[in-house]
């Protein structure tokens, strides 16, 4: 204890001694340390925001997407999850009939942009929906209502506004009556909806901007089929779900002829998959880390062998009235791990206080987590010992005598 | 009679590329405790090998060395260290004091290497100051002090831990005449004061008169002993 105490005083005499060289190879770790925090910190909060809406997204819900994905090798077939000609309406209908299954509705996109009086609204989305969709997000209405399934059916020209998109089309002024312009065919606004439920800001979506038309009424735009995205399915009982995934899995089966080009995934599978990517993220920032550490070991160690090339007389001198090696080893390597820490301190506040920022500033919250503050002391603490320990003993070895004629 | 030094048959010899320089030849050297010794001999007679050979600095090419009657093992770095903190205290020709540190915390040093447990020392280094007529410098750094005050700090720093023997190589080499017989007469009383073992290192007769015993070298041996 009393050894500790005496080579940290003589690594802060040390560093003391030369504080601006000193305060320049903290900060070239400093930097490293502020970086990576900085990249996890993002990371950790974006995670943590996306988890935050997944979570919302409730247990007793699922949805089936386009294309097979592996979640446990989060391995999918890219073109086959874009291709939105394999979701049919057969199959909104045949989940729509599984026992204990409450609502079903697809997600279709519908290309172009909503005008009103030649005025577009630049970032307004066109999907259509069923009715069942606004039941499952528990959507609350400003004003007017919702489509009806005779509206689906009979594909009419109406639609349902999300707040941004009102706004956007309309301003001040009142939607409810009014016609907009979609590809040159006009749909009458009959609702327009509150803010949207957490629950269904789910896919990087705004789902405040978007234009509702009824499913199938998108066939009067082009006469197409419709290209569903999503198909979103809410069961009845959340302890039930795994047995209806089940069940709709063999039905989707059974319309495909056993060809599985399709995949069911519910909130955990989500949070799976989430977890796989961030932890590729995570092994990234680990690999750029390690580099930017190593060039800072690099300049401390280049710092430490001026340190002891200008000490020589010095480390021969203490070692006349009866420092050991040891003492003489410690005593150097202290002084490289005290700077190598302290950086890794000073980039961490760095990057507490900067997070701090961007969470006043904008509206994302960077997390900066205790395990990797923790981690990265750690590792500027071995950065230290692995680039303190060749100074240290260039120091350690040094022959008195020579050390002490040294000028 | 024991003695606190003992060297049976010491060589050491330095290699240079294939030239071998016999730096000392078979010394065989006794010193009592208590002793003031001085070794002169001109530049290249050996002085200053012997010197670090007896502060355990440098490691003969051959020969014992007994130190308290023990023999000295000069492969173990902890134990030579040891017995410098504990045992010897040194005195340089350039004082080799760290002109960072003010003269108290010069004082101090030989104390952060040590394993003894000291209480007092603060009082132990006001009164070593005091002895040597620096009291009033004890907040001064080196170089706020003149060569023969620097040099009395370097004796202090070497008094303090209350070693048997000290050690000090052309200790008035950089003095003035003045300050050189000032820094002799301090050795002189402090050798009979606390009965302190001194070997000094001189090539100056003058300085040499100083001890009770001369041992002159030539060539790497001792050609001349004088007792007074």
């Amino acid at each position: 204890m009393k050894k500790f105490f005496v080579f940290s005083k003589l690594a802060f005499e040390g560093i003391l001694a030369h504080k601006f060289r000193a305060f320049l190879s903290t900060l070239s770790v400093a930097i490293g340390v502020f970086a990576v925090i900085m990249m996890t910190a993002v990371g950790e909060g974006a995670k943590q925001q996306i988890e935050k809406e997944f979570s919302s997204f409730g247990t007793d819900m699922f949805f089936v997407v386009p294309g097979k994905i592996d979640i446990k090798n989060l391995n999918f077939n890219t073109s086959q999850s874009l291709d939105l000609t394999i979701l049919t309406e057969e199959d909104v209908k045949a989940l729509g009939k599984i026992e204990n299954v409450e609502y079903v509705s697809p997600i279709t996109i519908v290309g172009g942009l909503a005008f009103y009086n030649n005025k577009p609204a630049q970032q307004a989305f066109i999907l259509s929906v069923y009715p069942q969709f606004f039941k499952m997000g528990e959507y609350k209405l400003l004003e007017g209502r919702i489509f009806d399934e005779n509206e689906v059916k009979n594909k009419k020209p109406v639609c349902v506004l999300g707040i941004n998109a009102k706004n956007d089309l309309f301003g001040q002024e009142s939607a409810l009556g009014k016609k907009i312009t979609i590809k040159g065919k006009n749909f009458e606004v009959v609702g327009v909806l509150d803010k949207s439920p957490i629950a269904f800001r789910m896919f990087g979506v705004d789902f405040d901007n978007i234009v509702y038309l009824p499913f199938g009424s998108s066939q009067i735009i082009n006469n197409e089929k419709p290209r569903i995205l999503r198909i979103l399915v809410k069961n009845k009982d959340g302890r039930l779900i795994d047995q209806t995934i089940q069940k709709a899995k063999d039905e989707l089966l059974i319309l495909r002829n056993g060809e599985e080009n399709f995949t069911i995934l519910k909130q955990e599978d989500v949070l799976k998959i989430l977890d796989s990517i961030t932890n590729v993220l995570i092994a990234l920032v680990s690999a750029i880390a390690a580099i930017s550490l190593f060039v800072g070991g690099i300049g401390i160690m280049n710092i430490m062998l001026v340190s002891v090339s200008e000490r020589v007389k010095e480390i021969g001198l203490r070692k006349a009235i009866g420092a050991r090696k040891s003492d003489i080893l410690l005593q150097f390597l202290t002084e490289a791990i005290f700077i190598t820490v302290l950086g890794g301190i000073l980039g961490i506040l760095g990057g507490v206080g900067v997070s701090r920022l961007i969470s006043l500033w904008g509206n994302f919250s960077p997390v900066v987590s205790v395990k990797y503050a923790f981690l990265a002391i750690f590792g500027c603490f071995l950065v230290g010992l692995f680039f303190g320990i060749l100074p240290a003993m260039k120091a350690a070895n040094l022959n008195p005598i020579e050390a002490l004629r040294h000028e | 009679m024991e003695f606190l030094i003992e060297l049976k048959d010491i060589s050491k010899d330095y290699k240079s590329g294939r030239i071998v320089t016999h730096a000392l030849k078979k010394i065989n050297l006794k010193i009592k405790k208590g002793e003031f010794i001085s070794i002169i001999g001109p530049s290249g007679s050996g002085k200053s090998t012997l010197m670090n050979i007896l502060g355990l600095l440098d490691q003969p090419t051959s020969g014992k060395y007994f130190f308290e009657g023990k023999e000295i093992s000069f492969k173990k770095d902890a134990e030579l260290a040891k017995i410098r903190n504990e045992k010897i205290g040194f005195v340089f020709q350039s004082f080799n004091l760290l002109n960072r540190y003010n003269v108290y915390k010069n004082i101090e040093l030989p104390l952060l290497y040590s394993q003894q447990k000291l209480n007092n020392y603060k009082e132990r280094i006001k009164k070593i100051l005091k002895e040597l007529g620096l009291e009033d410098k004890i907040y001064r750094k080196p170089l706020e002090l003149s060569g023969g005050e620097q040099q009395r700090v370097a004796i202090a720093r070497a008094l303090i831990l209350n070693p048997d023997l000290v050690l000090a190589d052309e200790p008035t080499g950089n003095l003035d005449t003045k300050n050189s017989h000032k820094i002799m007469e301090i050795f002189q009383r402090l050798n009979k004061k606390y009965n302190v073992t001194l070997v000094v290192v001189t090539h100056e007769i003058d300085i040499a008169k100083y001890s009770e015993r001369i041992i002159s070298l030539k060539d790497g041996q001792i050609v001349k002993e004088e007792r007074k």
